[in-house]
């Protein structure tokens, strides 16, 4: 590389600094899962025995894609997150609907499945669109208690809508390049 | 450490896309400060690296550590990871002065010819001098942070997935921008003289003490999600947020505070001026060498990448039995292939010879050529036999004359497509195993009988599968110094010599170009006396656009059979992932059952014929001729029908990679129950009981189509992009090269069409212990 070139390189990136170093971090930081989202939301606590028990489930869930259900499990008396609680999660579908035989009666929820450990958490797959009952069984030491809520399942966006990021990219680059050509012929 | 600790600490999320994007900054960082911090030390030294890096691994911390986890439950867990994004993050990445490197890193070519343009661009240029003007940077930040705490934006963005990123993006974006004017990376240049510094970052200390005010004091809690939220370590809904408010406060008036200190002791020191600033790196003049420096300047002048120089890989490659190393181990390969097909159990799922090479085989070769090269023929077990060929003394003739082209590899490629489909062969095992001893058994016969490698240069089919696609491969066996072979009067590399023999397909190194008929044997490299061979990196695709005299092959614009072999392989590619659709299959169901046909062979074979042979002419000689005419192009149909059908080789590469991917993907762990069992079958069991678990290994099923898109994505666009450089080079004008290239490029978006429609649709999972579609 000769010396006009690193000149040139200097000269130019001095003066793009700002717009080239946003981009490139932005750029970054777009990347569609850089930026994860929180958990979930809280469908149901309740004051249930010697236990407090919370359900959590993503704001949306779609039918037929799995969604991540998670229950946390509390002393009553002090408030302490039990960590060896045994915890089941069953499911009644809408009317109409019914459960297939690899289907959703129910489910063993452990904290290994869970993004935070301190929840018991399992991934369900709900095959119909409605309003879901689920229960959420937890015993520990002897003591049982459960805990019930509706879930709200949708229709999913269709598979081609959920590529559309991908969909996008080639019009995205081939404006990108015929711009990167109309710079080029742009007398100087 | 107690279990709810212990528990707390291992509530990290690890995001496969989250870790590639921050490795790929780094690696583009370090590539790029290597070479900066050899010409310039002083002005990138160790501790910029450490900065940038720094950067990277606090916003790792806050996306990915416990922090996420909790921040939907505990509003100070939120906070803290906001404060990291805010005030943390931007200011290492700053110090990084990330700007050089990262341009330094990128590809020389990319940096230059697809970002130069922009960078030159006096809009653009203007847009980022607004942007960093101190009143722009300030504003933007104070919007951003006074808008998101407001309780109906925080609670859009914690019940929205989408809303949350674009939070947590603007958070990150508009605090880069307000450490901006404070850090001043090298090599910008400032607005407003130092004394304001201070005063900017006071002035953005009073709003952070105004918005954590509310938050400590108020006597309700302002956010409904963290009322609601389950009570943890004794804490309530309102101390919590008072945490919040604290946490804002104290660590967030005190990254604002310091470096306000900092500045305003530098600014009262005596020898200080005023003025703009003359800081380490910030906001400086860059200091170019004024004169010639050899020494650094020839570190900036990077010999292309030679897999041959990485000290134990390349050492291997080049060593006298590292090729019959390779070759060794496929052939055992195959061998165990042969048995299990002939003598294991005849279900393609459980079988080594139904799934190794129909699984595995051709997605990791496809891949291999995609981001290596033509791996597979370098380890090609079928050579072996000609070995014992040559050992029987017969003696060898020239492949004849008729037959020295790609011809007989088209119909033979053809012949195979098409039988593949019509007889279920991924379904039969033993069929397979005999395919493979047939293979041995032709390449034995054609190279006992004829010279060089006659089999691999006009017959075997899966070498012109290796061949096609590995013009887009991103290693080349190519000279490394031109001049060196300017001066050789041996020309070893094809003729070889004592201890080496040369080229067997006849492809004279310094008139060598692109990967077509280069085995990657590497005898070349072996022969060459002046160790002048390398296997080095290349832009791929630049081969098709060029058009030079190729050793041995001539001009490819004047090889049909090269670009019939090209247009079989590409369309075959959707030809093949077609057959395996829901839609497909029952049309031709239903076309045997109207034409009355107990057996689906004619509707298959017509399907193939039209799909292979009638549609790939109609379509590119409609294009061409279309084209031509429209652009009133001087160059001759056939050279352009050559060169237009071989620029679609990267959608055709593309989508072999995504169909073959998908049926590794949606199985991967399918081999291992396969060997163990395979393995037990002849009493050898180390391996243990076949766990048939291991069969249900496999990637979602939306980040297979995902994977898939992008895949296709790349291909279409880099198949646009060649064909774009071959209509510029055939017609000068834009206009016309654009009619030209136009109804080409309608033909390469079609069939980008038909790939992403054949992904959506439910695909057979042929050989895979599931048996579904998927």
């Amino acid at each position: 590389m000769s010396m006009n070139r690193i000149t040139k390189l200097l000269k130019t990136a001095r003066e793009n600094a700002a717009v080239l170093s946003l981009t490139i971090v932005l750029a970054m930081i777009f990347c569609p899962s850089v930026v994860k989202a929180d958990g979930g939301v809280v469908r149901a606590t309740e004051t249930q025995g010697p236990f407090i028990i919370t359900i959590f489930t993503p704001p949306e869930i779609s039918r037929d894609l799995p969604a991540e259900v998670a229950v946390m499990v509390q002393r009553r008396a002090t408030g302490e997150v039990m960590m060896d609680a045994a915890v089941d999660l069953s499911f009644i579908p809408p009317a109409g609907a019914t459960i297939q035989s690899n289907g959703l009666s129910a489910i063993r929820a452990t904290r290994d499945r869970s993004a935070n450990k301190l929840l018991y958490g399992s991934s369900a797959v709900f095959p119909s669109v409605g309003d879901w009952q689920m229960r959420a069984s937890v015993r520990q030491g002897g003591e049982n208690a459960s805990v019930s809520c509706l879930l709200p399942v949708g229709m999913p966006a269709r598979r081609l809508a959920g590529l559309w990021p991908c969909l996008a990219l080639p019009p995205f680059v081939i404006a990108l390049f015929v711009m990167n050509q109309w710079l080029r012929r742009r007398p100087a | 450490m107690s279990p709810t600790a212990q528990a707390i600490f291992s509530s990290w999320s690890i995001d496969p896309k989250l870790a590639l994007g921050l490795i790929v900054s780094a690696l583009l960082y370090l590539r790029g400060w290597r070479v900066l911090h050899r010409i310039t030390p002083r002005r990138f030294p160790v501790w910029r690296l450490g900065a940038f890096f720094g950067g990277l691994a606090v916003l790792w911390l806050a996306i990915a550590s416990p922090l996420d986890a909790f921040s939907g439950l505990l509003l100070s867990a939120h906070m803290v990871q906001h404060l990291l994004l805010l005030s943390v993050v931007p200011p290492l990445i700053l110090f990084g002065a990330p700007l050089l490197p990262l341009l330094r890193g990128l590809p020389r070519t990319f940096a230059h010819d697809g970002l130069g343009p922009f960078l030159s661009w006096p809009r653009l240029r203007r847009l980022g001098h607004w942007l960093t003007h101190p009143v722009v940077c300030w504003l933007a930040m104070a919007v951003s942070l006074c808008a998101w705490h407001v309780p109906a934006a925080f609670e859009l963005a914690l019940h929205s997935p989408a809303w949350h990123r674009v939070e947590h993006a603007s958070f990150l974006g508009t605090s880069l921008l307000f450490w901006w004017p404070v850090i001043r990376p090298f090599p910008s240049r400032p607005h407003w003289p130092l004394w304001t510094v201070p005063i900017y970052l006071l002035a953005a200390d009073l709003l952070n003490t105004a918005l954590c005010a509310i938050l400590t004091f108020s006597e309700h809690v302002l956010y409904p999600t963290y009322a609601a939220a389950p009570r943890l370590f004794g804490t309530t809904a309102l101390s919590d947020q008072a945490a919040a408010g604290v946490i804002m406060w104290v660590p967030g008036s005190l990254v604002f505070l310091v470096p306000a200190i900092v500045y305003t002791t530098r600014l009262l020191s005596p020898s200080h001026s005023l003025a703009y600033p003359v800081t380490t790196g910030a906001g400086t003049a860059p200091s170019v060498p004024s004169r010639a420096r050899p020494g650094p300047i020839a570190a900036m002048v990077r010999a292309p990448f030679d897999l041959l120089n990485v000290p134990v890989l390349g050492r291997f490659l080049r060593a006298r039995y590292g090729r019959r190393a390779l070759q060794a181990m496929l052939l055992v390969v195959a061998i165990a292939v042969i048995a299990d097909g002939l003598f294991g159990p005849q279900t393609s799922s459980s079988n080594l010879a139904g799934v190794l090479p129909w699984t595995y085989w051709r997605a990791l070769t496809v891949v291999a050529l995609l981001t290596a090269g033509n791996l597979f023929c370098m380890a090609c077990p079928f050579m072996l036999p000609r070995e014992l060929g040559r050992r029987l003394g017969l003696e060898p003739r020239a492949w004849p004359r008729a037959l020295r082209s790609k011809w007989l590899a088209v119909g033979l490629l053809m012949l195979f497509f098409w039988a593949y489909e019509a007889f279920g062969l991924w379904d039969k095992p033993v069929g397979t195993a005999w395919i493979i001893i047939g293979y041995f058994f032709a390449a034995f016969l054609v190279d006992a009988f004829f010279r060089g490698a006659s089999f691999c240069k006009y017959v075997c089919p899966i070498g012109q599968f290796h061949f096609v696609n590995s013009l887009i491969s991103p290693l080349e066996v190519k000279v490394r110094e031109p001049d060196v072979c300017a001066g050789c009067t041996t020309h070893d590399c094809l003729r070889g010599n004592d201890e080496q023999r040369g080229c067997e397909t006849s492809l004279y190194l310094p008139r060598k170009a692109g990967n077509m008929d280069c085995t990657f044997c590497l005898d070349c490299v072996k022969a060459c006396p002046h160790d002048n061979i390398g296997l080095q990196v290349v832009v791929p695709g630049t081969d098709l656009i060029r058009n030079p005299r190729r050793s041995s092959l001539g001009r490819l614009s004047r090889r049909t059979d090269v670009a019939a072999l090209a247009l079989v392989i590409v369309f075959a590619a959707f030809t093949g992932a077609a057959a395996m659709v829901s839609p497909v299959t029952g049309w031709l169901a239903g076309l045997t059952s109207r034409l009355g046909m107990a057996s689906p062979l004619p509707a298959i074979s017509l399907f193939f014929v039209t799909a292979l042979l009638l549609t790939p002419a109609i379509a590119m000689g409609t294009a061409v001729l279309l084209g031509r005419s429209a652009a009133q192009a001087a160059t001759p149909t056939r050279e352009l029908l050559c060169r237009f059908s071989l620029a679609l080789i990267p959608l055709g590469a593309a989508m072999w990679a995504a169909h073959f991917l998908f049926h590794l993907l949606a199985g991967y762990g399918s081999a291992v129950p396969i060997l163990q069992q395979a393995a037990g079958t002849v009493g050898f069991h180390l391996l243990g009981r076949p766990d048939w678990a291991l069969s249900s290994l496999r990637l979602d099923a939306n980040t297979i189509l995902v994977l898939q898109t992008l895949l296709l994505d790349a291909g279409l666009l880099l198949t646009l992009y060649v064909g774009w450089r071959i209509a510029r080079e055939c017609v000068p004008r834009v206009r016309a090269a654009l009619r030209l290239f136009a109804p080409w490029a309608c033909v390469a978006i079609i069939l980008y069409v038909v790939g992403i429609w054949i992904f959506l649709q439910p695909m057979q999972m042929r050989g895979m212990m599931m048996g579904a579609s998927m």
